[in-house]
């Protein structure tokens, strides 16, 4: 397969920046409140808070998003910003859409040039920005805590300054390089054309830049058309692809160095960062070789010797679409740049395996949040192995913690098979996939799994716009959302008033390559067994049975 | 249907207010 630089130019640029972007992002959100936070928020930003009273200011903010997000959907007939004159969305739509953008997940039942107006997509970009920034603000408050911190900060000045001080700045930029690469950004109506055959053609436009910088910089990924980042109004050049693939991982990579500079533990950061890349560039190999296959549908005819090129676009070169599909899928992030329904039935397998395991750098925040439940497990087994009450960071890791990770980490699992269980076999999922057998069950699995790992992404060939999907999506996200940040939360919170033990030359050490293999072995060993009997039911089964 | 999808929303986010509430009070007991 061709382009094999991008992956390389992909991988090195945004390692390089996202170190000092570490440091500016720990030295703008974990700094005392200055003036000018007290005098845009008001006094409340000086105010503590423990871990619940966190929970539930991040929780409200939360709750109205999601009544302003419904409201606007279900009623932007009547609003303003309308030029082309679409229609409020029906109810069901406007709850999975809305939950959808609330919990930074941004799965799309819609082609939003079809059935959003210009000012509904404004109000999704700004909930891009605050799903967000409710991740950046979990994540250190979390740091603050295992750094042994009484108090985690305060929500609102956290999620203030990570809007205002971290993504905005990077947005704009962002929007203005996209501009010059030839994105639209006007709030006039759809432009009209005429065809060389004497018709008439709509082509949509609106304000796509600014809508594009925040999805890709917030691992949002809600695409403001409905080809995602394939369209060229959204994705116009080769160099705005690579730019693009690099803006999906930086936040998710700055956020371990920022944990780990908060923490006190910069070491273990690295650590950390070396397993979620190890995951990483492992999954994107594995996507290189799969899809420098033929399609199987073309076995045997003259074209079969090149790779894949089903639905991909050719004009970023073969290798940029595996490179996405990986980042898109690992980060959390869910925009494409081509149709992850024509993948080889085994590059099929690896966005899923991604959002499985979902720790491989991660939502903005919420990646290395995941992988701190994994690292829970990880130092509890190592301590079991050894005979040693288990410890991290030089607090001891007691059964209250252990039973919130475990309980956490098996919510993930949960809500994608049970999901699975009941819309495969029944008419709600049955009727809905566009191709039967392993394909149709791999596009089931794919939409829960987008859902709950807050990916957004689409698998496709599902007429997924039906209220049981919407309604059942839609609660996934909220669970697999939320819960894998109340409960981090708590167990932060108990490590964080536990006393600090001395560290010792027993002590097991969690920034050491030792620790590294047996963190990687956790997040593998735990993911394969869960998600083991679906890999081979959908793409291993689709595979052997298009193979021989 | 228009209530009914904003309940269930809103039902959603009452759960989790729930679980805040059930970690808190173990984590009294606890301390």
């Amino acid at each position: 397969m061709t382009g094999g630089a991008v992956p390389l130019i992909v991988v090195l640029v945004s390692t390089s920046v996202s170190w000092p972007l570490a440091l500016y992002m720990r030295r703008v959100l974990d700094s005392t409140p200055a003036k000018t936070d007290r005098c845009l928020i008001g006094n409340s930003s000086e105010t503590e808070q423990g871990w619940a009273s966190y929970c539930c200011s991040l929780l409200t903010l939360n709750v109205l998003m999601f009544l302003l997000g419904y409201v606007v959907l279900t009623t932007q007939g009547r609003l303003p910003l309308n030029p082309d004159g679409k229609a409020s969305l029906g109810p069901s739509l406007a709850f999975h859409t809305a939950i959808s953008f609330t919990t930074n997940t941004d799965l799309q039942h819609y082609s939003g040039e079809a059935l959003l107006s210009y000012f509904s997509q404004l109000v999704l970009m700004w909930l891009q920005f605050v799903s967000a920034a409710t991740g950046i603000a979990a994540l250190v408050a979390i740091a603050r805590a295992l750094a042994g911190r009484r108090t985690l900060g305060n929500f609102y000045l956290d999620l203030f300054r990570a809007t205002v001080y971290v993504l905005l700045p990077m947005a704009i930029m962002w929007a203005l390089f996209l501009v010059l690469c030839g994105v639209p950004m006007t709030f006039q109506a759809a432009a009209i054309a005429r065809t060389l055959e004497g018709t008439t053609q709509t082509i949509a436009r609106g304000p796509v830049a600014s809508f594009l910088a925040i999805k890709q910089l917030g691992t949002n990924g809600g695409g403001y058309f409905g080809p995602n980042c394939a369209h060229p109004f959204e994705n116009p050049t080769y160099w705005s692809n690579v730019a693009s693939s690099i803006a999906i991982l930086l936040i998710p990579m700055a956020s371990v160095w920022m944990f780990g500079r908060i923490a006190g533990r910069a070491r273990h950061a690295v650590v950390v960062f070396a397993v979620m890349l190890i995951i990483y560039l492992g999954l994107i190999g594995a996507a290189f070789t799969f899809e420098s296959q033929p399609s199987p549908a073309l076995a045997g005819l003259q074209v079969a010797d090149l790779p894949n090129l089903e639905g991909k676009e050719l004009r970023f070169g073969v290798a940029a679409s595996p490179t996405w599909v990986v980042s898109t899928t690992a980060t959390s992030n869910g925009s494409v740049n081509s149709m992850h329904d024509s993948l080889n039935p085994l590059t099929g397998l690896m966005p899923m395996i991604a959002m499985w395991l979902n720790v491989a750098f991660g939502g903005v925040g919420v990646g290395m949040i995941n992988m701190f439940l994994f690292i829970v497990v990880a130092v509890f087994l190592a301590g079991m192995m050894v005979g040693r009450t288990p410890e991290y960071l030089a607090r001891k890791i007691e059964t209250p913690e252990m039973r919130l990770a475990l309980l956490t980490l098996l919510l993930h699992p949960l809500l994608i098979l049970g999901g699975v269980a009941v819309f495969a076999p029944t008419d709600w999922g049955r009727t809905t996939v566009l191709n039967p057998g392993s394909h149709g069950l791999s596009e089931i699995v794919y939409e829960f799994s987008s859902a709950v790992a807050n990916n957004g992404s689409g698998f496709e060939g599902l007429r997924d716009n039906t209220v049981p999907w919407n309604v059942a999506t839609g609660l996934a996200m909220l669970f697999g959302r939320f819960v894998p940040i109340i409960a981090p939360l708590a167990i932060a919170a108990s490590l964080g008033r536990k006393k600090a033990t001395s560290e010792g030359p027993g002590t097991f050490r969690t920034d050491s390559w030792m620790f590294g293999t047996i963190l990687l072995a956790t997040v593998l060993i735990v993911g394969a067994l869960l998600f083991l009997p679906l890999a081979v039911l959908g793409p291993v089964a689709e595979h052997l049975s298009t193979s021989f | 249907m228009w209530i009914a999808m904003l309940l269930l929303g809103l039902g959603g986010f009452s759960l989790l207010y729930g679980l805040v509430n059930i970690i808190a009070e173990q984590d009294k007991d606890v301390t």
